[in-house]
């Protein structure tokens, strides 16, 4: 009866300490994760419409197609209006892209598009603030990995509102519309 | 009807030579920027043939692997993985683009430039090989 008792002891014991510790986890990380401050970054503390676009150096597609659909809105604007847009690349895979190999990919398709390396702990919390998600994949393929991830340009506002997002794929002449009403949108508070 | 029989004939002549035609359309591949050594191959497939084939592999100097691979978007995420085959239909078309089925170029010699072009061999599952140039975008 005795050792039947102290097992249901321990038990309990055992139960209690799970239960505390998912409990603190939980807290710590939703604690962290409310605590977070995407706007340290300099880059998006800038009083300019920023354009957020997450992707990585070996994506075959959208990431490429992304860039040069911007590339190209970005060469029809006026030099007055490109200079209050921002367009930031995050890169999803920082284990295999270095700072120089994303500033030679981000410059091929405009010099205004600035390539931003963050440690993995923090892309992790900066990518779900903008609700991006991403998946890190192994492949039976020279790739040896991919990332999934949304594709979605994610549009802040110089008073730090995520604005809209933009699929990857529209057009790049909507693109420039919907720019050029947003900086318009957004006189006096630009700079 | 005299003028019918050899415009019959005509048809039914070109529809055999058209019978083991297998035909690729505006095949590209995407520039590179300095430093990437990968790129992406797109085209469009005929296949004049009543079966349906598939391709399986392809092959080219200028670079040292190549692989077919899938592109979809699911859940709100755009999601890549690798296939072992890309099926044409009988008498239809596949079209390898953006956002769906393409090859991938690995270890690429040298960088991909705009309006090069590049020879690329395609294999199917009937053994029939298509040689096909590929013009730098």
């Amino acid at each position: 009866m005795g050792k039947f008792v102290s097992r249901e002891i321990f038990k309990t014991i055992i139960y209690t300490v799970v239960l505390i510790s998912v409990l603190t986890f939980s807290y710590l990380k939703t604690k962290k994760e409310s605590e977070y401050n995407p706007f340290r970054l300099k880059e998006l503390n800038n009083n300019k419409i920023t354009l957020l676009y997450f992707g990585f150096l070996s994506c075959p597609d959208a990431c490429p197609t992304t860039l040069s659909k911007i590339s190209a809105a970005f060469r029809e604007m006026s030099p007055e209006f490109l200079s209050q847009v921002s367009f930031l690349f995050i890169d999803l895979d920082p284990e295999r892209d270095t700072l120089l190999k994303l500033k030679n990919y981000t410059a091929f398709f405009h010099p205004k598009i600035i390539p931003i390396s963050l440690s993995l702990e923090e892309l992790s919390l900066f990518s779900r603030y903008f609700g991006i998600s991403f998946l890190k994949v192994p492949l039976k393929s020279a790739m040896g990995y991919t990332i999934d991830h949304s594709t979605q340009i994610v549009v802040v506002s110089p008073d730090r509102k995520i604005l809209k997002e933009i699929e990857h794929d529209t057009p790049a002449k909507n693109i420039l519309l919907e720019l050029n009403k947003l900086i318009v949108q957004y006189k006096g508070k630009l700079k | 009807m005299k003028t019918i029989i050899p415009i019959l004939l005509f048809f039914f002549t070109f529809s055999l030579l058209a019978a083991d035609k297998m035909e690729i359309q505006d095949a590209t591949i995407r520039s590179t920027p300095p430093g990437m050594n990968m790129s992406v191959i797109f085209f469009k497939v005929l296949n004049h043939t009543s079966e349906p084939i598939k391709l399986v592999m392809a092959e080219g100097l200028f670079a040292k692997k190549f692989e077919l691979h899938n592109m979809e978007m699911l859940q709100g995420k755009m999601i890549m993985r690798p296939v072992t085959s890309i099926l044409i239909n009988s008498n239809s078309s596949t079209e390898l683009k953006s956002g769906g089925f393409h090859i991938m170029v690995f270890d690429i010699l040298k960088p991909i430039k705009k309006g090069e072009i590049y020879n690329i061999k395609l294999i199917f599952d009937n053994e029939k090989i298509i040689e096909t140039k590929v013009l730098g975008n």
